[in-house]
Formats: C-alpha cells, structure tokens, sequence
C-alpha cells in the first residue's frame, strides 16, 4: 500500500523506482546518495526484506524493489509502475548476470504495457576497480542482449521505449552522475532552468553553475557550457564540505534521523540544520508526508526577506566557488573566474537572487497548474 | 638547536598496527584509501617536521615486525629511547593478541624508555605554563609522555568502543604499573577513517607546544576584538588544532554544539584541500554564512589558520577585515614568541 500524497505533489516530486537483483547495489544507492552514507559502510548494510518506505529528505521520490526470483504478481506491479516517472534496473557488473537479462526483459515489458512513457534507466553498477576497456565490453555485452531478449518479446517493443544505459559506482561520482542525468529528464521544468543558468553565467563570469538537490547532490540543471568531471568533483565536495560545517554549531534538527551517525561514516547527515531553522515557506515540499502549497506570497518573502546561506571558498588562482542556497532543498553552485566575487561582489548577488526568484516562480507555476 | 625546539618522537607498535598510516595521512596528506598500498616498515624511518615558532618534530616511525621490534629493544635501544620527548605506542584493537604479546612489547618499551631517560630532578624544572589543563602539559618535566593509541577502532562495533577501550585502559594501566612504570600513560581510541586521529594527534602536537598559554591570550583578546563566538586556530600543513578559545557569553549554547567539532573540521577542510590541490587550485579562504553564524576560515600566518566563528549579524567582510588587521601582530608572535 503505497501513500500517494496529492497530486501536486507527485508533480512535483519526480518518482523514480529502483528494481534489481538482490545484492545488486540498490540499498547502497539510496544509502551513500540520499542518506549520506560512506561507500565502505555498505558491507555493512543489512539484507532487509526491502519496503517501500518513501522518506526521503530530497527533491527526488523512491521506491525499491528486488526484482522477484519467482512469479512475478502483476497486480502489484503494474500499480507501481503506472506511477513511476523512471525505472532504474541496479545490476551488478561483477556478477553474471546473463540469467538476469531475461527476467528483466518481461519485467520491462510490463512496465511499459502499464505505462508507456516509462523511461527505463539501466545501471551497470560496481564499475569500481574494473578497466575501463572491460567495462565499456561488459556494457555492450549487456545492451546487446537486452536488446535482443527486447525484440524476441515484440520486434515493436524494443524500438518504442526508452532505454538508457549508465555504468555507476557508490565509489566514485558516477551514480551521482548518473543520478543526475535521470532526474534531469523528468523535470519539464529543465530547459528553462539551463537557460536561466546560461544567462547567470554570462552575467557574473562563471565557468560552470550547477542546480544541486542540497541533500543528495546530485544536480538537477546546468548551463550548457560543456561539464568537466572534475569540476562537478569540486563542487560536490564543497556542498559536502559546507553542509557538514553547517551541523557543527547547530544544535541537532528534529526530525533528523540521520544526526546520529555512526564515527566511521565520513559524510554528514541528510537534513540542512540552517534551513530548517528558517521560515519554512519552501515552494517545494520539503518533506513528503507534509506537503506544503506555496502560494506567491510566500516565494516573495523568501526571496527577498530572510537571508539564504551562501559561502564561498577562494583558491589561490583568484577563482571562486561559491554557493548560495535557493530554498529548503535546493542550492546553486557556481565556479566564478579569478577576482570576479571580490571585485563585482554586489553585482553578483542582485543577479543571483533575481535567478533565485526565477527558480522559485518556475516551481510555483507548476505547483499551481497541479492543484487544479 | 636547543632540545627545547627540536623534539624527538617515537612511533611504535606491532607491524601492521598502522604507524605509517598515520604518519602519511596526518603530514604528508594521503588519502585514508591510499594508506593500503603502504608497505611494511623496515628499520625506522625518520621524519623532519618543522612546525610554527621553530619547533621542530623529530618523528620516528619504527617497524614494527618482531626482527625489528627485537632489535629496537636490544642493539638499538640506547639510538632509539634516549632523550625521547613522546612516546606514541600504536595498539590494533582488533589484534588477537592485544592482551598478550602486544602488552607484552609495550612494557618492554616502557622500561627501555625508563632505562635510557632516568629522571633527573635537577634538569628537567621546565616551566609547563598554565596550558589548557584539559591538554595536560603537566608531564612536561617528568620525563618521556606516553600516549597509547588503541588503533583501528572502525573495526570496532561502535556500542562496544567505549567498554573496550576503558577495560584496555585499566588493563595496561595495572600492568605498566606493576612492572614499575611511574609516569602518565595518555590513551585514545583512533582510526585513519574519521576524526578520532585528528583528536588524538592535536593533543599529541599541543602537548610539544611550549608557550600556548601566552597564544590562547593573544587569541582572546582578537576573539573580544570581532565580537566572535569562537576562535580555532590551525596549523597549515597537518591542519591540526592549535588553539581555540571560546566566547564565555556563548558557554551555554557551546554545550549544544558539536563536541568533536574541531577534529571534524580538520578532517573536512583536510580533505576539501586536497580536492583543490587535484584540481591545481589549491584552497586560499572559506566564507559562510547562514541565518545563524557566519564564519570565516583564512591564512592567518604562514604556518597557521584561523576560523572565526560570529554567531550575531556580523557581515563576513567584516571578519575577513579583522583578520587582515591581525596578521602582522601574530606574524610577529609567531616568529619570537613561540619558541622560547
Ligand atoms: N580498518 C582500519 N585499517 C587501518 C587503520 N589504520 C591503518 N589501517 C590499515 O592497516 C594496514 C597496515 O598499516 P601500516 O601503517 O603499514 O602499519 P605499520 O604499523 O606502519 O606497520 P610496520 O611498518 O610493519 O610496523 C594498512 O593496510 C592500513 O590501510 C584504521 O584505522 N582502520
Ligand atoms: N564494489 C562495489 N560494491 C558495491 C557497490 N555498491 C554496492 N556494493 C556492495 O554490494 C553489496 C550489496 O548491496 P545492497 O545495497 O545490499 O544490494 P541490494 O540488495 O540491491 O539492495 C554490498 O556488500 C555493497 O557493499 C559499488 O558501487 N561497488
Ligand atoms: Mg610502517
């Protein structure tokens, strides 16, 4: 019995359900992504009958589910997917699993009977130690038969639906990537978040600007200058850098449930203390199982009232990154060239919180077109 | 050099305990996951650290396999133990033989310690200055600091860390009493995968500081300055804690905040740093600011950070201005007053 909490809120909220094997990495996904989990814990992760519990703290909704060794019950099945926005299959690239790729065929099948528009996002996980030449041969070993098992299904089938293939690992940046480029396509509004984000750029002399969910870090718009990996590491680390100082002199949150971790974990907690703390006129629900309608009034209090966090880290090259918080899940984070924050500091933050009251008007568009 | 500014260390512990991890991530900023590829230690290999006001850390990292051990404390024991300032003595907390062989090479150590620094009275009347009581300096005279390290506690499951670290206290405690130790014996419990190492190594690194009272008071008068909450002050290098006063009108609130927070911070800008240096950028200053504080973490020597925390309105700029302000006044500090 899954909650389905109004409907503005499934607009808002992209749905995206992880199914795989058991093993495969899909408790290790939402553990190191949304919950700030270190990599090295998730040996430590137990094998729990895996629910469906949908309380994450992000601009993202989840689901998971192992996918089935057995009958499958299409009733429960097709209820999840006609609700889905995406499919993410987590299969392990160090087992084999050529077993797999049949099951997973009639289980796409399925998906696409109860709703069309599925998208379906493979993720050849555990890519972490591989060489990059297997990988890339292991990836095509499995698109190819995929695509085969696809077409013996239907002929039709395997050309009507969207598939994409990623190679991810908790390890590295790539789930966060990968992550990233999901979601990406499920918010309508991301076109128009690039464009707003090009013309910041070019206003302020940034080099990159990415649209962070704060929580996961994965990203949900960029400009469209050309990404570097490299960057998209630094920034990453700065937001973590950030969020765990932020947690340093508050006192813990309520409803953090994460606040106490374990000494080993490297990383920080899921929820943003200084956010929390603030006017809670958020445009996104910040939280499921209370969601929230934003009116106007309330995004043009937040945008000009209270004060948003925002820092900035120099480096000895006279550039900058900086980030400046949009609301209660989201952040910017830009690479601003040499001298430009010092010199044109005031210039900068009138164009940042004219981008922030863009942003804030997209979504409360959208939150409105979806209480009707 | 005077033996007050150069000071010799002793690393030590069972092969594999993790001496050189340690050594690598805390001075020569590796990565905890690189410490893997590290290979055992032969003989002793000895490290050079200069430190702020000339202080000068004289590390040593000796092998610990038992070839090696047995030699430390037989044909070598008069080069390694003698005018040692600190002993640093590794323990693996998941070694099957903690209790047995392991303790076992510690009190030898102990005693070799001993036998090459007798006490004498008539020399050692150093003035500790009234340091921080809580990162006791009160050893200071009486001769080598021991401080046990029971190591790669990660491994161990986090409800039992505590009990197994107090009943290894008590254990070792008793048995280097027993065999005639009458100095203090400092334990911590680490691992290279958070920021317990961190914790541990400041208070290492605090007790070889001479003349940290007479810094804290320069740090509370900048501290009353700026109207901050709270000052830390960093080495550059190592990132380690040197110092840190608190605003006593924020005493209260203190109590709420995170109590391992300047080990945390180490921790994170450590790694943030080593980030920008992948990226040949490397890290100059941080700013943030939130509803609630704002803080500011810059140069404020050559061999120092400095994090000032406001928890009022004040504008970062303003910080950023007050640091600026200060830097030829512990610049100088730094250069006279340290080492003396
Ligand atoms: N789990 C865990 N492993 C650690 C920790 N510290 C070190 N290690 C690992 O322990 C192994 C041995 O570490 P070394 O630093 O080479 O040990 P050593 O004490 O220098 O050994 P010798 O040079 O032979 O005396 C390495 O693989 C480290 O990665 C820790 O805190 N936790
Ligand atoms: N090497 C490697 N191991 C991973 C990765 N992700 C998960 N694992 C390991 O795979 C095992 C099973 O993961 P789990 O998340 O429980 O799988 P689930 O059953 O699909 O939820 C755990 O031991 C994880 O540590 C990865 O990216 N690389
Ligand atoms: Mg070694």
């Amino acid at each position: 019995s899954r909650g389905r909490e109004g409907s503005d809120e499934h607009k808002a909220r992209p749905r995206v359900l992880f199914m795989g094997p058991r093993s495969g990495g899909k408790s290790s996904i939402r553990k190191v992504v949304f919950e700030r989990m270190a990599p090295n814990d998730t040996l430590f992760i137990e094998k729990t009958a895996k629910s469906t519990a949908d309380d994450i703290n992000s601009f993202i909704s989840i689901q998971m589910w192992d996918l089935p060794g057995g009958q499958l019950d299409p009733g429960a099945w097709n209820l999840a997917f006609e609700d889905m926005d995406a499919v993410i299959f987590v299969l392990d690239a160090q087992s084999t699993f050529n077993d797999m790729i049949r099951k997973l065929a009639v289980t796409m099948q399925k998906a696409f009977d109860a709703n069309a528009g599925i998208q379906f996002e493979i993720f050849l996980h555990k890519i972490d130690g591989m060489s990059e030449d297997y990988r890339l041969d292991t990836l095509q070993n499995l698109r190819d038969r995929l695509t085969e098992e696809l077409f013996d299904i239907s002929p039709d089938l395997e050309s009507s639906m969207n598939v994409f293939y990623h190679l991810t690992s908790v390890f590295d940046t790539s789930i966060y990537e990968a992550l990233s480029k999901v979601i990406q396509k499920l918010i309508p509004e991301q076109a128009m978040l690039e464009r707003l984000l090009d013309l910041l750029c070019q206003q302020c002399s940034m080099d990159k600007a990415f649209l962070f969910d704060t929580s996961s870090k994965i990203y949900i718009a960029t400009d469209s200058s050309p990404l570097d990996n490299q960057t998209y590491v630094i920034c990453s680390d700065y937001i973590d850098l950030i969020g765990d100082f932020a947690l340093l002199y508050e006192p813990s949150p309520l409803g953090s449930p994460f606040h106490s971790r374990s000494p080993s974990t490297g990383s920080r907690s899921n929820t943003l203390a200084p956010m929390s703390r603030m006017d809670s006129s958020a445009v996104l629900p910040s939280s499921p199982t209370a969601p929230r309608r934003a009116t106007s009034a309330d995004a043009g209090r937040l945008a000009k009232g209270a004060r948003m966090p925002s820092s900035k880290v120099k480096l000895s090259t006279g550039a900058t990154i900086a980030q400046w918080g949009i609301n209660n899940n989201l952040s910017l984070v830009a690479l601003l060239r040499p001298h430009m924050m010092e010199q044109h500091a005031a210039l900068i933050d009138y164009n940042v919180s004219t981008f922030r009251e863009a942003v804030l008007a997209i979504f409360d568009l959208h939150l409105g077109q979806g209480e009707e | 050099m005077s033996s007050k500014s150069r000071k010799k260390v002793l690393l030590m512990g069972k092969s594999g305990s993790g001496k050189t991890s340690m050594r690598s991530i805390i001075f020569r900023n590796q990565l905890a996951a690189d410490t893997r590829r590290l290979g055992a230690t032969i003989d002793v290999e000895s490290s050079q650290i200069k430190f702020l006001g000339g202080l000068r850390l004289d590390l040593w990292d000796c092998g610990g396999q038992d070839s090696f051990m047995d030699s430390h404390l037989t044909s070598q024991s008069s080069t390694i133990f003698r005018s040692v300032h600190s002993l640093i003595y590794i323990f693996d907390a998941e070694s099957p033989d903690l209790t047995s062989s392991d303790t076992h090479y510690f009190l030898k150590c102990l005693g070799a310690l001993r036998d090459q620094n007798p006490i004498n009275s008539d020399t050692v009347v150093e003035s500790a200055g009234g340091a921080d009581p809580a990162e006791g300096e009160e050893a200071e005279g009486q001769g080598p600091t021991v401080f046990i390290l029971l190591h790669k506690m990660d491994l161990v499951p986090e409800a039992q860390q505590s009990s197994k670290l107090a009943e290894f206290e008590a254990d070792v405690t008793k048995r280097a009493t027993e065999s005639g130790w009458k100095g203090n014996l400092k334990f911590y419990g680490t691992s290279i995968w958070n920021e317990t190492l961190y914790k541990a190594w400041s208070i290492v690194i605090a007790h070889l500081m001479p003349s940290l009272s007479s810094l804290r008071s320069h740090l509370s008068h900048f501290l009353e300055l700026s109207s901050a909450s709270e000052v830390v002050l960093f080495e550059r290098t190592t990132f380690l804690v040197i110092s840190s006063v608190t605003a006593p009108s924020e005493a209260e609130d203190a109590e709420d905040w995170d109590k391992r927070r300047f080990e945390r911070i180490s921790t994170m800008v450590k790694a943030f740093k080593l980030g920008c240096t992948r990226i040949r950028s490397p890290f100059s200053s941080l700013t943030l600011s939130s509803p609630n504080y704002t803080a500011v973490l810059d140069t404020l020597t050559p061999e120092t950070y400095i994090l000032v925390l406001a928890r009022n309105t004040i504008q970062p700029a303003a910080i950023e201005l007050n640091i600026r302000l200060a830097r030829p006044h512990f610049g100088k500090l730094e250069a006279i007053g340290m080492s003396k």
